[in-house]
């Protein structure tokens, strides 16, 4: 796993957008860069427990998170990560990951 | 003759919740295609348009499907916006055959999705999800609506038991469809009951998928049903908002408008149910009132809703999904609903809606048809 989810943000008008775009999508500039988000907080979260075939043998927490800059990540989160919760964000293979700040 | 596009015709085939290994994407829509053309009193011969929605059916394509079909087309689509793909086939085959590119158009949906095909489906649905959700792992589209309907339940201050009335409603309705996969009638406590997939949401709230396909007959002409209004609005937010509203909400003025009628006057509605929280949302986009008011009106059975008894107990067949309001909505406006007719239903709203191109759909689009 590593520090933070890489998002893009436009460098015209500001605006940070996950997951990252080609054009800025409140502008329509191409001018956008990768940033690095580290930190956000957990407005919504969920248990997932059954998928097509059957029960999970282990559920998945897995949580909408506002980003720090901007922009809203669907996340796995770790043990301790609740809705309202500052959270810190890993990359694990892709999945962005919430752990309690 | 009138060269205003008609449904002439619609056909489903049956669904299956566990189709046996011969069975194949393609039979599947053959047979709707055929059924849509039969009740329209047509054959493959006069048929000079074709549009295919399905994700099973790769590596073919429409072509492929024409080719298997023996269909000479002069007008040939490929659909690729799932549940919003009928309502977006209709809105260019209406075109076509106003304008002359096609005589006689044939649109079918469907699919054949075995568990393992839903699965890989769902984890490479698309590039984003592919590398952000896949490896989460999301397990499909269920959590992202557990997240959705908890925002949902918070700021409209619902309960459980609120999306169950639209849960129970619609399979009262698929008592009465003998083509519903789920009719047995399903009680509150049942539904409060039932297995959680990713809480809030329990099974009942979650489409079956089945197998099957759904056509319609599409033709200039001045017999059949009329395409009154119909419009589209997709990516309507970039996927930057919080999924409370679908594109609907900015295009439902205009629509009514070109239909010249009010929500109040239609008689038939099939929304894009692949969650129970997704019908309250398009139905207030739509005008058709406030949360609560709607609640009422399924509770009541005043709102003739999913008569099919929806995606959710008639079952979901993969990007076959809103073809199958679309085809309910002509087969209540035709009188051929059976035991579930509406009484002179004249007026019918199909929606659609999906691609989940993230963290909620991406396409929203309706259409309204009335038996002149």
């Amino acid at each position: 796993m590593t520090e933070g989810i890489a998002a893009s943000k436009c460098l015209d008008c500001g605006r940070q957008t996950f997951p990252p775009r080609v054009w800025c999508p409140a502008c329509g500039s191409a001018n956008l860069a990768e940033v690095v988000v580290g930190a956000g907080a957990v407005t919504e979260s969920t248990v997932l427990r059954r998928v097509v075939g059957g029960p999970l043998d282990e559920p998945v927490r897995i949580g909408a998170v506002q980003l720090e800059g901007g922009g809203i990540a669907i996340a796995r989160l770790e043990q301790g990560c609740d809705s309202g919760d500052a959270v810190q964000l890993l990359d694990d293979n892709g999945a962005p990951v919430a752990r309690p700040r | 003759m009138s060269r205003t596009a008609r449904i002439l015709g619609a056909g489903q085939t049956s669904y299956v919740r566990r189709p046996d290994e011969t069975l194949r994407t393609r039979d599947v829509l053959a047979r709707a295609a055929a059924l849509a053309l039969a009740d329209a009193g047509l054959g493959p011969g006069d048929v000079d348009g074709l549009g295919v929605a399905s994700f099973s059916l790769a590596p073919d394509r429409a072509i492929d499907l024409s080719v298997q079909l023996g269909l000479r087309v002069r007008w040939l689509m490929d659909a690729g916006t799932g549940g919003a793909s009928a309502i977006d086939m209709l809105q260019h085959a209406r075109r076509a055959v106003e304008n002359g590119d096609a005589r006689c158009v044939v649109l079918v949906a469907g699919d054949v999705l075995r568990p393992s095909a839903q699965l890989a489906l769902t984890n490479a649905y698309n590039a984003a999800r592919q590398a952000y959700l896949a490896p989460i792992p999301h397990g499909g589209a269920n959590s992202l609506f557990a997240l959705l309907t908890t925002i949902h339940m918070e700021r409209n201050g619902l309960t459980r038991e609120d999306y169950g009335e639209i849960v129970i409603a619609q399979r009262e309705w698929a008592g009465k469809n003998p083509n519903a996969r789920y009719r047995e009638p399903l009680a509150i406590d049942e539904y409060l009951a039932g297995a959680v997939v990713a809480d809030p949401l329990v099974v009942y709230d979650c489409v079956p998928v089945v197998a099957g396909g759904d056509a319609i007959v599409v033709a200039a002409g001045d017999s059949g049903l009329r395409v009154r209004a119909l419009a589209v609005n997709h990516n309507w937010d970039s996927q930057e908002q919080d999924g409370m509203e679908t594109g609907l909400r900015a295009i439902a003025e205009q629509f009514w408008r070109e239909a010249g009628v009010t929500p109040a006057d239609v008689d038939v509605v099939s929304v894009y149910d692949d969650y129970p929280v997704m019908v309250l949302i398009q139905l207030v986009d739509l005008g058709f009132g406030a949360v609560r008011e709607i609640l009422d009106a399924v509770r009541t059975r005043r709102l003739a809703l999913n008569t099919s008894g929806g995606q959710l107990a008639a079952g979901q067949t993969g990007a076959g999904g809103g073809m199958h309001g679309v085809v309910e909505v002509v087969r209540q406006l035709q009188g051929a609903a059976g035991e579930r007719q509406v009484a002179e239903a004249r007026l019918g709203l199909a929606t659609g809606y999906g691609m989940i191109a993230y963290r909620y759909g991406a396409c929203a689009n309706v259409v309204l048809v009335e038996r002149p």
